[in-house]
């Protein structure tokens, strides 16, 4: 059984240990849109403070951050800010380690101090970049986007190189830095993936801008407020951010819409009207081969549906009718009374849109939805 | 070495091996695979939209990546023009419905032949708009460009058109004329139109790969894959 180590550290482990260190800072990636990064810099830095001594896990810490922020140019202000973050969170996880007893830093327990470093190192830096940056709510952003994939990175490095400082095994701490890159790697190229989402929301509405080019702004109002409907009503952030999305698309199918129909003054034939009422349909066609985007079709099929079943393509009615597709009715409507969408007749009031509004409720509005929406305009307006 | 220490080497070993397979095998199949939804929902919308169009961007893409792979294109290149073939024309939805669906183009008026002819840089427009597909911007809005005129009298240098943008010319060119007048016809008047309005290496090309390639079958799809 190992005990606490207690013979000297060879310095070429601590010079080792060091240069690791600022390798891992470079290979950080983003974790919010805040400018808040991930990185396995804490795995190193632990065993710097447990092997060495804190003070020296301090500097590291400073010095990997300014490196790291040199090179990609930042402002010296912001360096400033992140060194000291990362200071202060070093310092706070090496007082952490210091109510553990010597085993769990040294000795056989060493991979259980490493990780309580780890995630104290994280969530400290986190939280003082988030107050530095008055803006306290970050470290959630960041927080949000963790995975089993940096779970597992931080639970591996963390053990793996407080093991390799336990054992002097000094020439094999530089290889550590190869999975550290490969996740850096993996991380960038997922969020990249991630990217090809929006890349192709904002394609298809760009499509839908060329033929019919009054809408964008219509989508934009629609898909911010029923955003904030869906909220009102409930639906967890996750379910009111595709709403978010839908509302964004739910028009999509007008793409297939012949303008001159579509901006015609004045009532429409059988003919045209047949040919405008498929536009949710063709909305679907549209989506359905994404499967990222299968929740938002059934919504984006209904949006014209009513709930006393006389609505279209369908024909559902009441409860039939997915909420989200009632939300982007509600606030669709909406913004075309108010003078949003058809430029051809003369803009209701807001008053009088929800007057409107509730007029037609139970009939071509659900009564909930309609009661949400009001109550997120007389917010918004107070 | 103490046993603590294995244990951890090994799972730091397994975790690192499957971090590769994630990021170099799993990673581009899936990113792969959400280009060909996109361009599914790309196409879909232009052939709602022209349902004259429909199936076309299907025959192009596959011919295309045909011709591309008889070019010697690499993998990367292969699934760009695949997707800047599928792209090449959500320009057009800037051309008016009713122009496109209820008008033969012989009685189309010189301002309306502008308007669709203009569908190349309306399409490259677009694309620059969208980070991740601004690189297939050039491809796109040269997929008109005759070869010939492509030198400065047009003000495009030839040499800065993309081969990717020659191969959509031809393929598209030759599948519309397959359409109209058949497969023979189409391809005597590729093989007379090489070198003027297309690039020679391309109409070679595309006549090599003619006899091997059923347009609308999976030759090209499987071909990419392996």
């Amino acid at each position: 059984m190992h005990g606490e180590v207690s013979s000297p550290v060879p310095l070429a482990l601590l010079a080792t240990l060091v240069v690791t260190a600022l390798g891992a800072e470079m290979a950080a990636v983003g974790a919010s849109a805040r400018g808040n990064r991930f990185a396995l810099t804490g795995a190193y830095l632990a065993a710097i403070s447990c092997f060495w001594n804190p003070v020296a896990a301090l500097l590291t810490a400073v010095a990997a951050v300014v490196l790291s922020g040199s090179l990609r140019r930042l402002s010296a202000g912001r360096v400033a800010v992140k060194a000291g973050a990362a200071g202060a969170a070093s310092l706070v996880a090496s007082l952490a380690m210091g109510f553990l007893p010597g085993e769990a830093r040294t000795g056989e327990s060493a991979p259980i101090g490493a990780i309580l470093f780890m995630a104290v190192y994280g969530a400290v830096g986190h939280v003082v970049m988030g107050l530095a940056r008055r803006a306290p709510g970050s470290w959630r952003e960041a927080f949000r986007r963790v995975s089993p994939l940096h779970l597992a990175a931080y639970v591996l490095a963390g053990p793996l190189v407080a093991v390799l400082a336990r054992d002097r095994l000094t020439w094999v701490v530089p290889f550590t830095l190869v999975p550290v890159w490969a996740f850096r790697l993996g991380l960038m190229r997922r969020d990249h993936l991630a990217e090809t989402y929006y890349d192709t929301i904002t394609a298809l509405t760009l499509m839908l801008q060329r033929a019919h080019p009054y809408t964008q702004a219509h989508l934009d109002r629609v898909a911010r407020t029923a955003e904030l409907v869906a909220q009102q009503l409930g639906l967890s952030e996750r379910r009111a951010e595709l709403v978010r999305t839908a509302a964004v698309l739910h028009d999509i199918g007008k793409i297939a819409v012949d303008e001159n129909v579509l901006d015609k003054p004045g009532p429409l034939t059988h003919e045209e009207r047949t040919h405008v009422e498929k536009h949710p349909l063709w909305g679907a066609m549209i989506l359905s081969p994404i499967q990222e985007f299968k929740d938002l079709v059934p919504w984006i099929r209904s949006h014209h549906e009513r709930p006393d079943g006389t609505g279209y393509p369908d024909r559902l009615s009441g409860g039939a009718i997915p909420v989200e597709s009632k939300i982007i009715a509600v606030v669709d409507a909406f913004d075309a009374m108010t003078g949003g969408d058809r430029n051809y007749r003369a803009p209701m009031s807001q008053e009088e849109a929800i007057l409107e509004l509730k007029r037609c409720t139970r009939t071509q509005f659900d009564e909930a939805v309609v009661e949400a929406f009001s109550q997120v305009l007389s917010e918004a307006t107070a | 070495m103490h046993l603590v220490t294995l244990v951890v080497l090994l799972a730091a070993s397994a975790a690192t091996i499957s971090l590769a397979l994630y990021v170099f095998v799993y990673l581009p199949r899936v990113a792969e695979k959400k280009y060909r939804e996109a361009m599914l929902a790309f196409s879909t919308a232009v052939e709602l939209r022209f349902p004259s169009h429909r199936g076309l961007s299907d025959r192009v893409s596959r011919l295309s990546v045909a011709v591309g792979m008889e070019l010697g294109l690499s993998r990367k290149r292969l699934l760009d023009l695949e997707l800047a073939a599928t792209l090449r024309d959500i320009g057009l939805c800037s051309v008016p419905y009713a122009l496109m669906n209820e008008r033969p183009r012989q009685t189309w008026s010189a301002e309306e032949l502008r308007t669709y002819d203009r569908h190349g840089e309306v399409s490259g427009a677009m694309l620059e708009l969208v980070p991740r597909l601004a690189h297939l911007a050039p491809i796109v809005r040269n997929h008109h460009t005759e070869f010939a005129s492509a030198e400065p009298v047009s003000g495009v240098l030839r040499s800065q058109i993309p081969l990717e943008a020659f191969i959509l010319s031809a393929v598209t060119e030759y599948v519309r004329s397959a359409n109209l007048q058949g497969q023979l016809l189409a391809r005597e008047t590729l093989s007379m139109e090489a070198g003027t309005k297309h690039d020679p290496r391309v109409v070679q090309a595309l006549l090599r790969v003619l006899p091997s390639v059923r347009v609308g079958s999976a030759y090209t799809e499987e071909a990419v894959r392996a």
